[in-house]
């Protein structure tokens, strides 16, 4: 990439940062609209097949507005965003998680609105990419952040660690045991004999 | 498909999950038109909330002299917690379910903005205050942290959620929406009567024009409900049935 492209870029942003810190809402939708395609692919990955990316990464911009005073001036403004995402979609899963906790232990379907979906629906997946996304979102929340992070986004792993909030030796850590993790997902998906295995 | 992730070693497995990776759409919407910003908390022009009635009294001159510094209600000089500080208001909400809850907003304007008297539980932290339209009027929401007696609510980062409405509680319509395996166990508040209902469900009320108005999907734990003067209040919990009513009474 032109290195002189890239600070123009910044260059640019830096500049709408401040203008949507002096309240310049148009300044800070330009802003975000520069990153909202990956938000939504990180949304989806981390909260899961249960809840709308789009209304997540909602969420997540409204509150990152509400916090752009606390963002440091002249810092990284994609994974200062991309934390406050990640942090967003956490909430969505877990209560996405809790209504089909709460489903099952009720037991009564004419409560139930539309389809509710099913991890092991997600197992029956066919298309080989679907099912690896499907195994990611699988994963346990620390693994599926930074693989989401890294390989999804291909962030590299110095701003993976700032989204994440931790050392790049952890990254690398959970990285590591992520694609071990993932191998042993699907190695039972493919066995002839597997019950999918429970992952709750 | 030939290609087996499981048998990919590291370097592999990882170029498959970038594959994997470019195929998730992105936004299949412009989100960034669709936000709504209020203008950010430096810059936005905000009316003190009002202190208690006698503390506004003997402070009335200080308020005056002050002016513009008593944005968020601390006067300076003067240690003084008005009963809603900047910060609660732009902090984030402690559930998570915009459409519910409604706009955020501070309990002063909600009580202008409210045609029923808002009734407060007795606690040291002020409430998160949300306002939503309800059929009828409006329908407040009062947020608390966890705190000692009120755990953390399972799904949320709320001790406690209060809940008040126009609107009549009808017990056969109660009973429908909770189901046979939930207990539903009348009460009584300070000799108002009420119901605990001791289990996830989801809530029916009737408004004041009587249609049945259902919860969204945000299934409810344990509540108690009860209502005054045509006005239904709602308290859901993870403490005991005995700190709820304690709770409940305690609202003025």
């Amino acid at each position: 990439m032109d290195v002189s492209n890239e600070r123009c870029a910044l260059g640019d942003e830096n500049q709408l940062v401040e203008h949507a810190r002096a309240g310049d809402t148009d300044a800070y939708r330009a802003l975000v609209r520069a990153h909202q395609d990956a938000a939504v692919r990180l949304a989806a990955t981390v909260a899961g097949s249960w809840e709308d990316p789009e209304a997540v990464v909602q969420d997540a911009f409204v509150k990152a507005y509400r916090g752009l005073h606390r963002f440091r001036r002249g810092a990284a403004f994609r994974p200062w965003l991309f934390a406050i995402v990640v942090n967003e979609a956490h909430n969505a899963r877990r209560g996405a998680q809790r209504r089909w906790r709460l489903a099952e232990r009720v037991a009564r379907r004419d409560r139930l609105h539309g389809d509710v979906p099913s991890p092991e629906r997600d197992a029956l997946e066919t298309d080989e990419r679907r099912q690896l996304i499907a195994a990611v979102q699988r994963l346990p929340q620390r693994q599926r952040d930074a693989v989401a992070c890294r390989y999804f986004l291909e962030l590299s792993e110095a701003e993976t660690a700032e989204v994440l909030g931790v050392a790049r030796g952890t990254v690398k850590s959970r990285l590591s045991r992520g694609l071990r993790l993932l191998r042993d997902d699907l190695a039972a998906l493919d066995a002839p004999t597997t019950t999918g295995g429970d992952r709750r | 498909m030939s290609r087996v992730p499981h048998r990919l070693d590291d370097q592999a497995l990882a170029a498959a999950l970038r594959d994997a990776g470019r195929t998730l759409p992105g936004a299949r919407r412009d989100v960034a038109a669709d936000l709504t910003l209020a203008a950010p908390t430096a810059d936005r022009p905000r009316r003190a909330a009002l202190p208690r009635r006698s503390l506004l009294l003997a402070l009335g001159l200080l308020l005056v002299v002050a002016g513009a510094a008593v944005v968020g209600g601390i006067v300076p000089g003067v240690e003084l917690r008005t009963t809603q500080r900047q910060a609660d208001i732009d902090g984030p909400p402690l559930i998570d379910d915009a459409v519910f809850l409604g706009e955020r907003t501070s309990l002063a304007a909600a009580r202008e903005a409210v045609d029923f008297p808002i009734r407060v539980p007795v606690l040291t932290d002020p409430p998160q205050v949300h306002v939503a339209d309800a059929p009828g009027g409006h329908r407040v929401s009062l947020l608390y942290p966890p705190h000692p007696g009120s755990p953390r609510i399972d799904g949320t980062d709320a001790g406690l959620l209060v809940t008040q409405f126009r609107g009549r509680i009808d017990q056969a319509a109660l009973r429908k929406f909770v189901g046979p395996d939930i207990d539903v166990i009348p009460v009584d508040i300070d000799g108002v009567p009420g119901w605990w209902i001791d289990g996830a469900h989801e809530v029916a009320y009737l408004d004041p024009a009587g249609t049945v108005v259902a919860e969204r999907v945000r299934y409810a734990d344990r509540t108690l409900l009860w209502s005054i003067d045509g006005v239904t209040l709602r308290l859901e919990t993870a403490a005991t049935r005995t700190r709820a009513i304690e709770l409940a009474t305690s609202m003025h």
